[in-house]
């Protein structure tokens, strides 16, 4: 009798609990599209994975869905690199070949993950901990999920979940930011945008000659720098548009779709019990939210002091530097709205949108430089 | 350089965390600079329109 009614008698609290993250989670997703892609399946996951005996993760010992996706995409870090190269096929760096000095952005914005290592590191995490914490910074969910899953395997359910809820959040916490560190006047600041067509040669052998400088600078890097940079040149070479726009659909979606189902499933109620982990978890939330701020703060405070060397009339709007981070195009956007507000008919999208693309690429680069120097010092 | 990394691996979290931040940071900025040669490299030697 006891058997028939097991699905109740061996759930506690704290199950519920997880339904609650879960719907939570869901509601996001459905309600305000916070990043409903990788929200719904991560809340449906949690969901899942915590209902009685679990038996979805494992049962009787065996594996189940859950545990064999996991084993066959996360552990070895397969589903973001995957989900890189359809990323890569949606990348177009057109944008930035028109303006290359925009480039510098994509590398000031990654400060936020730094300053954040160090704020981790202060509170107490260890470094590697630090580090996959600081990697939310790079707006970057697969960078934030690989790195994660080789420097905090315990955490990559938080990391995870604070990474992309933020992102989803871009348009709230930038723009304070943004009006804290610049004045009016600079917000006005028109930039002049010249249309030209990037040449072939350049949108082919640019992934090519990343991919291989990626490789030489930190080695390491390379599985995050090569996948994204094998989607791009899918899409640049314009001879397999069938496998680019293959990376772009139903690559892309269906990792994804298993991604986020089984990085909810790493949740599980008997965390809850474990102090640390809570504690742990409520500064991930803390720490992603301040890797933003000091990103945004890094690339708007960078284009203040390239201001400083340029003329008057080749002054930059410094808002551009704040889309020095990943999260495109949001951020991009976000400044285009910003820069209309403050003075109509100002248009700088296409420079905020080339600084945007180059974060795509800073981030990547960061990511695999905090790969490769962490291990220096921490075995 | 060998001398370096082992003096900062025996030291506390917060100089190691210093180090990786500093490394982190320059490496972003000089490999993206790289990229910027790459661009300009090819912009320098697109064929040039006539007239």
């Amino acid at each position: 009798m006891e058997q028939l009614f097991i699905g109740f008698t061996s759930v506690s609290y704290m199950h519920f609990i997880m339904y609650a993250i879960g719907g939570i989670l869901i509601f996001l997703a459905v309600k305000f599209q916070y990043e409903p892609v990788l929200l719904l399946p991560i809340g449906f996951g949690i969901i899942i994975a915590n209902l009685p005996l679990s038996v979805i993760v494992e049962h009787d010992g065996a594996p189940g869905l859950l545990s064999t996706l996991y084993q066959a995409g996360i552990a070895n870090e397969l589903f973001p690199l995957l989900i890189f190269i359809g990323i890569g096929a949606m990348i177009d760096f057109g944008p930035l070949f028109k303006n290359p000095f925009m480039i510098f952005f994509g590398a000031a914005a990654q400060f936020g993950i730094f300053a954040t290592i160090l704020l981790a590191v202060l509170m107490g995490f260890d470094l590697k901990t630090a580090s996959a914490i600081g990697i939310i910074g790079a707006a970057d969910g697969p960078t934030a999920i690989y790195v994660a899953n080789k420097f905090a395997k315990a955490l990559l359910g938080p990391i995870t979940v604070v990474a992309y809820s933020y992102m989803s959040l871009v348009p709230i916490i930038q723009p304070p930011i943004i009006r804290i560190l610049t004045t009016r006047r600079e917000r006005k600041i028109k930039m002049v945008y010249h249309e030209e067509k990037a040449p072939k040669a350049l949108l082919i052998g640019f992934p090519i000659f990343v991919t291989m400088i990626a490789g030489f600078v930190a080695p390491i890097s390379v599985p995050l720098v090569g996948t994204l940079m094998f989607g791009n040149l899918l899409r640049e070479s314009g001879v397999v548009d069938r496998l680019s726009r293959a990376a772009q659909n139903e690559l892309a979606n269906i990792v994804t779709l298993f991604l986020g189902l089984t990085i909810g499933s790493t949740m599980r109620a008997d965390q809850l019990l474990d102090p640390v982990f809570l504690k742990s978890t409520l500064l991930i939330m803390l720490l992603g939210i301040v890797a933003f701020v000091f990103d945004t703060a890094g690339g708007v405070l960078f284009a203040k002091l390239i201001n400083l060397f340029l003329p008057e009339e080749k002054r930059l709007n410094p808002m551009i530097g704040a889309c020095g981070i990943s999260a495109f195009p949001m951020s991009a956007r976000v400044i285009q709205k910003m820069a209309a507000e403050e003075e109509k008919g100002n248009i700088i999208l296409m420079q905020a949108v080339s600084a945007n693309v180059s974060g795509q690429i800073g981030s990547i680069v960061a990511g695999g430089l905090v790969l490769a120097l962490v291990p220096l010092f921490v075995k | 350089m060998d001398d370096l990394i082992l003096s900062l691996a025996a030291s506390g979290p917060f100089a190691q965390a210093v180090a990786v931040t500093i490394g982190g940071m320059t490496g972003v900025f000089a490999t993206l600079f790289i990229f910027y040669l790459i661009i300009k490299a090819f912009e320098i030697l697109k064929p040039k329109k006539e007239g």
